[in-house]
């Protein structure tokens, strides 16, 4: 199954550093929050708000599930979670209603958790309702600048669209008496599994805990990580991609079964790990090991990792799309969800273990306090840089010419 | 006078099915979408996989389901047969392939009991023993599932009192005739049941070509089957994938029908002359005790396996290879089933409105409908059957979004019953339109109408097949999941929506105690519909037993005795 | 080729049909078994061919206690096919699945191909049934049915022959004629033959008829 769109954010490097300042006096159309906000969350009270959401981890929901109480105590909103395995099914609902003619406050989606190239979908069709993101009151304390991320996602503006929720960068982790060493780049991976063959998989794309794998390995060997950053072009993909293919050809004959097949999704390649068929699993949660450490289902010895020089790493966001009939019960969740307190409790890692979006610099002291946690076992000890994602628009391309290459029992 | 009823009936099934039908396929006259399908790499290679799996895996379960009927019959146990298939009838597709995936994998339960002492393997090894390239694990995963539900389709089927009495005699006759038991069933009772069995068949032969669930644990990746494919692009966000993904679905359902019809022409006719024209006897294995019902064993004992492993699987914690036993236990996974219980309620209450209407539409079709009606306006009705259930439930959805009723409790009834109805349509059919026709005149030459002779005489006597019926209905309802996603609109948590959510997080702990949810449901429902449909206890014959005192007085009181004067006691 | 039956005891654990029946049967002969309905009629019959356990599923099989000798061999340990002994029902019972010349073809003993379908012809003629051969047996009249049952049964060249009420559905102009025609034929096969009924115009042999019923059996005169 296509584990959704769960944790893929984005965060620009280069493009950014240039139009920062730009990006971050905030999209067109924002309007300060003030007294507009008390009368949203008066018409919020008594709302129901449907929550569309990934559904495939039980802290996850356990967390939403902490929100919805939060949420009732404070607002007098309902939250209510339905469970999603995959944010396209959303896209597509919302695009069905809309192509049936339904207007706005007639749809079923309230809240929708996405990103990625779902939420570049729903932007082109006019799918999400007017842009609130910057209108939160709580928006103020998000790390515009040092996760440059928060206002692009897949090098795709925001527009205020969607308002950000947390971070996710591509991790690997492993079972330290199995992998005393672990590799910190693609061509260390190489090296190990050319010594070890058949102990290294990843997911077969277009699962997109494989794609990101691919693109990954992209971004370590293409020549022009700028070409990357633009939307795509026949012409590029060619000179862009050819070292990539180069290292997968070298790769796949030292993979799990020869490189002829791959496992499902990343929890197919966790639970073989667990099992001790695959040396390594990759996950976009850094915290995701110790929690399976904490729940028992992984040895205290597995730790994380990420690649010296950085791994892929993005935003994930909640967004509202045109025909929400609960808005107001919609923004107030946003904001909530941006608050100091939920995004503390989130980036516990006995709640969830998801990285912050907001700048802990700017918060005043009492809330700075809440992040302080323990680190646990299994967490990654030193964070690696995150490097950005490749333009929305190269995705199915390089799906598509793997699938080709790769995809068809060679 | 009698018209309006069926037809009525027939516009209430007719006009959602249609209309379903006519939304999902509408996505078939699209240019692009068939062409971008031809181009596609995987295409071919999937297409012959789901071929070959489909086609491998009915044909097995067919040849299994011959063997153990040809043992039951003439071994006569085919009442306990019967009464073993439900659990195995009951067992979610899924969780049974998960379970058999977590006895043959490299890291498996088989691997584990016997390394490292006898295979020396302190690691699992790299063989293909699931999600094999060759589909081998699916085709066994497909037969092992599929043979109880033509066994219990077959064993309705000789729940019919005069047929069941006929075949038994006519089997005597074969063997005085000189034919051994088995021969005897082959060419006397076989070529009579099988035609009967086409309904089944067709909704295994289309389930084994267009199953998803199945395939993606332990069908082949790399490219998967053309079901999973289809699957996968009619989820993709892009409209054009869903395209190609209606066009893979519309590829399917010719496959279905195409296999359906070869199926017919295979020449079973004239195999039956060919052993005529030799007139051999069949052998008469060991006092005709052929095989000591080894196969009926091996079916028993890998469900057996399965049902250990996923319990197993629950409640383990940490268990690397090549521990036979999980280091940690723990039941973190059945305390989140106990916190999730809410949507049992949710679940029991779908499933039992959906399968209650699906058996009311289906006895007021088969009470009221002429024949002719019946026969030729099955295929409407087995069309859920056929259909891809990814490509169906667009459909259904556009039906509800046209009807403006998606996301309400109404939409999500009606998709379910729609579900529900061939189910429940397959195996009422038999024995309701073999009851005997005579009653119904007895009783009106008695003066009894109608309502009185249905609801005193012949409901009543069908009891057991209407409970099983809807015990079947129940069964699916329980186990849908994009019906209730889509119509639903998601307000509306199933079980099989919360395991399915959870399964996509990859916890094998979580995903077996869920599948131990998923399990209990249905078979709660068979073994309410055993209970219902039990047969009557009549007190037994006064003095059954006359001591053989020969005593004529006695004799005369008791039906059959043989008093002899004279003899001795 | 004698058919001698010896039944000590007839029955299951709940009760005895009959006692101490004792008779035998001259080849070519036919001896008549009659009685009320109930009696046991039927099951001596199917514990001579040895279709005992074939009641109903439920509930108990028939046990016989006793001996059953077909030219001197006893036939219980043996299991059906390989008695040799013909059955005929009420019911024609001819297989609907099959031509009327594959009912036929299936009785023939293993053989040549071409020998067996001769043989099948020349039974159809014997019948009277020249040209039926293709047809489905559904759609031949009551009689037509009969005769082919009993061509069916004599094609398999058996050993002994029992009749359970074969004539019981034919009308009284058909039956007498039919009638004739199965005694001629066992006569001319030469084999033994049981026959049930409880009609007295059935009766082939007036001195050889045995009477079951709450008096007893009577002890045929054995020759």
């Amino acid at each position: 199954m296509n584990p959704c769109l769960p944790l893929l954010t984005r965060r620009r490097l280069f493009a950014l550093l240039g139009s920062g300042a730009a990006l971050s006096a905030g999209p067109a159309g924002a309007q300060a929050p003030g007294a507009d906000w008390a009368a949203v969350e008066a018409a919020a009270r008594g709302q129901t708000v449907h929550f569309n959401a990934w559904a495939g981890s039980e802290q996850i929901n356990a967390y939403i599930q902490w929100v919805a109480g939060e949420l009732q105590q404070r607002h007098g909103v309902k939250l209510r979670h339905v469970k999603i395995n995959d944010a396209a099914d959303v896209v597509k609902r919302v695009r069905a209603e809309k192509a049936a003619g339904r207007g706005a406050a007639e749809g079923t989606v309230d809240l929708v958790w996405i990103n990625g190239e779902n939420f570049a979908a729903m932007k082109r069709e006019g799918l999400l309702g007017p842009p609130f993101a910057p209108s939160l009151p709580n928006f103020r304390y998000v790390d515009t600048v040092g996760k440059p991320t928060t206002l692009e996602d897949f090098s795709v503006p925001t527009d205020g669209l969607e308002s950000p929720w947390g971070m996710a960068q591509l991790t690997f982790f492993a079972d330290s008496r199995r992998l005393p060493q672990p590799p910190q780049n693609t061509a260390e991976l190489l090296a190990l599994a050319r010594q070890q063959p058949g102990r290294i998989s990843y997911p077969r794309p277009p699962a997109f805990h494989g794609t990101t794998f691919v693109k990954q390995v992209l971004l370590e060997h293409t020549p022009e990580v700028a070409a990357l950053a633009r939307p795509h072009s026949a012409e590029a993909f060619a000179a862009v991609t050819t070292p990539l293919w180069r290292y997968l050809d070298a790769l796949h004959p030292h993979l799990w079964r020869g490189g002829r097949q791959f496992p499902q999704n990343a929890g197919a390649v966790r639970q073989m790990m667990a099992d001790g068929e695959l040396l390594l699993a990759l996950t976009f949660n850094p915290n995701e090991a110790a929690n399976e450490i904490a729940a028992r289902r992984l040895p205290a010895t597995v730790t994380s990792w990420q690649f010296a020089r950085g791994t892929i790493g993005n935003t994930h966001f909640v967004a509202i799309p045109y025909n929400a009939p609960a808005r107001a019960g919609a923004l107030v969740t946003a904001n909530f969800l941006l608050s100091p307190q939920a995004q503390a409790r989130k980036a516990d890692i006995t709640h969830w273990g998801d990285p912050t979006v907001l700048d802990l610099a700017r918060l005043p002291a009492p809330e700075r306090a809440l992040f302080q946690s323990t680190p646990l076992p299994g967490a990654v000890s030193r964070t690696a840089p995150a490097l950005p994602e490749p333009h929305a628009s190269w995705v199915e391309p390089v799906e598509k010419e793997w699938i080709r290459r790769y995809g068809s029992g060679g | 006078m009698r018209w309006p009823l069926p037809a009525a009936l027939l516009l209430l099934a007719a006009l959602p099915l249609l209309g379903a039908a006519v939304l999902s396929l509408g996505a078939l006259f699209d240019a692009d979408a068939w062409r971008a399908l031809w181009q596609d790499p995987q295409g071919p290679r999937a297409l012959a996989l789901s071929l070959w799996t489909g086609l491998a895996s009915t044909i097995l379960a067919w040849w299994a389901t011959r063997s153990l009927l040809a043992q039951g019959f003439v071994q006569r146990r085919l009442a306990r047969v019967l009464r073993g298939l439900p659990p195995m009838l009951a067992t979610p597709h899924a969780a049974f392939a998960i379970g058999l995936v977590f006895l043959l994998a490299p890291s498996g339960w088989v691997l584990r009991a016997v390394s490292p002492w006898l295979t020396g393997l302190g690691s699992p090894p790299p063989w293909p023993t699931t999600q094999d390239p060759w589909g081998l694990g699916l085709i066994a995963a497909l037969a092992l599932k599929e043979t109880p539900f033509l066994l219990w389709t077959a064993a309705t089927q000789m729940q019919r009192d005069d047929v069941r009495r006929r075949w038994r005699a006519e089997h005597d006759l074969a063997q005085t005739l000189g034919y051994a038991p088995r021969r005897a069933f082959d060419l006397v009772v076989w070529p009579q049941l099988a035609p009967r069995l086409i309904g089944p068949l067709v909704a295994v032969l289309a389930y084994g070509l267009t199953v998803v669930d199945m395939a993606l644990v332990i069908g082949p990746a790399s490219p998967p089957t053309l079901a999973v494919l289809a699957w996968q692009w009619l989820l993709d966000a892009d409209p054009a994938a869903n395209a190609q993904g209606a066009a893979a679905g519309g590829v399917l359902a010719l496959a279905v029908a195409v296999s359906v019809a070869l199926w017919r022409l295979v020449p079973a006719r004239a195999a039956l002359c060919a052993r005529l024209d030799t007139g051999a006897r069949g052998r008469l294995a060991a006092a005709s005790r052929c095989g000591r019902g080894w196969g009926g064993a091996l079916l028993i004992a890998v469900y057996g396996a399965v049902f250990a492993a996923l319990a197993l699987g629950s409640v383990a914690g940490v268990w690397p290879f090549p521990d036979l036993w999980p280091e940690t236990l723990s039941t973190r996974a059945w305390a989140s089933v106990w916190a999730g219980r809410g949507t049992v309620l949710t679940t029991l209450g779908l499933a039992a409105a959906s399968a209650a209407l699906a058996l009311a539409w289906s006895v007021a079709w088969l009470e009221t409908a002429p024949r002719r009606w019946n026969a030729g306006l099955r295929p409407l009705l087995y069309l859920p059957l056929v259909t891809p259930a990814v490509l169906w439930v667009v459909g259904l959805y556009g039906a509800a979004l046209w009807l403006r009723i998606e996301g309400r409790w109404p939409a999500l009834l009606a998709a379910h019953t729609l579900m529900a109805m061939p189910y429940v349509l397959l195996a009422l059919e038999p024995a309701y339109l073999g009851f005997d026709p005579r009653h119904r005149a007895v009783s009106s030459s008695l003066g009894h109408g109608r309502a009185r002779f249905l609801l005193l005489v012949k409901w009543p006597l069908l009891r057991r097949a209407l409970a099983a019926s809807a015990a079947v209905g129940f069964a699916v309802s329980v186990a849908q999941y994009l019906p209730t996603l889509y119509l639903g609109a998601g307000r509306w948590s199933t079980v099989t929506t919360e395991a399915v959510s959870l399964a996509a997080g990859g916890q094998r702990s979580l995903t077996s105690a869920y599948a131990g949810l998923q399990f209990a449901l249905p078979l709660l429902g068979f073994a309410l519909a055993a209970w219902v449909g039990r047969p009557r206890r009549f007190a037994p014959p006064p003095g059954a037993a006359d001591g053989g005192t020969g005593d004529p007085a006695r004799a005369r009181a008791g039906p059959a005795r043989a008093g002899v004067p004279g003899s001795a006691p | 080729m004698t058919l001698r039956v010896d039944i000590i005891a007839l029955g299951n654990t709940q009760r005895t049909l009959l006692r101490g029946l004792r008779f035998e049967v001259p080849p070519g002969t036919v001896l008549t078994l009659m009685g009320p309905s109930g009696c046991g009629k039927s099951s001596v019959l199917a514990a001579i061919a040895g279709t005992l356990d074939s009641g109903a599923e439920d509930a108990e099989p028939l046990r016989l206690d006793g001996s059953i000798r077909l030219n001197g061999v006893d036939l219980g340990p043996r299991p059906t096919a390989r008695r040799g002994v013909g059955l005929l029902f009420q019911d024609a019972l001819l297989f609907p699945h099959l031509t009327v010349a594959e009912n036929l073809l299936f009785a023939v003993p293993p053989g040549a191909r071409a020998s067996r379908r001769a043989r099948v012809q020349q039974a159809l003629q014997d019948a009277g049934l020249a040209g039926f051969g293709d047809r489905d047996p559904a759609t031949l009249s009551g009689g037509q049915q009969a005769r082919v049952a009993v061509m069916r049964a004599l094609l398999a060249q058996p050993r002994a022959l029992l009749l359970d009420e074969p004539f019981s559905k034919l009308d009284t102009a058909l039956r007498s004629h039919f009638r004739a025609f199965v005694f001629d034929h066992i006569q001319a096969h030469g084999i033994p033959a049981v026959l049930v009924t409880h009609d007295r115009a059935d009766v082939a042999d007036p001195a050889r008829v045995l009477e079951l019923a709450g008096g007893g059996p009577y002890h045929a005169p054995t020759r």
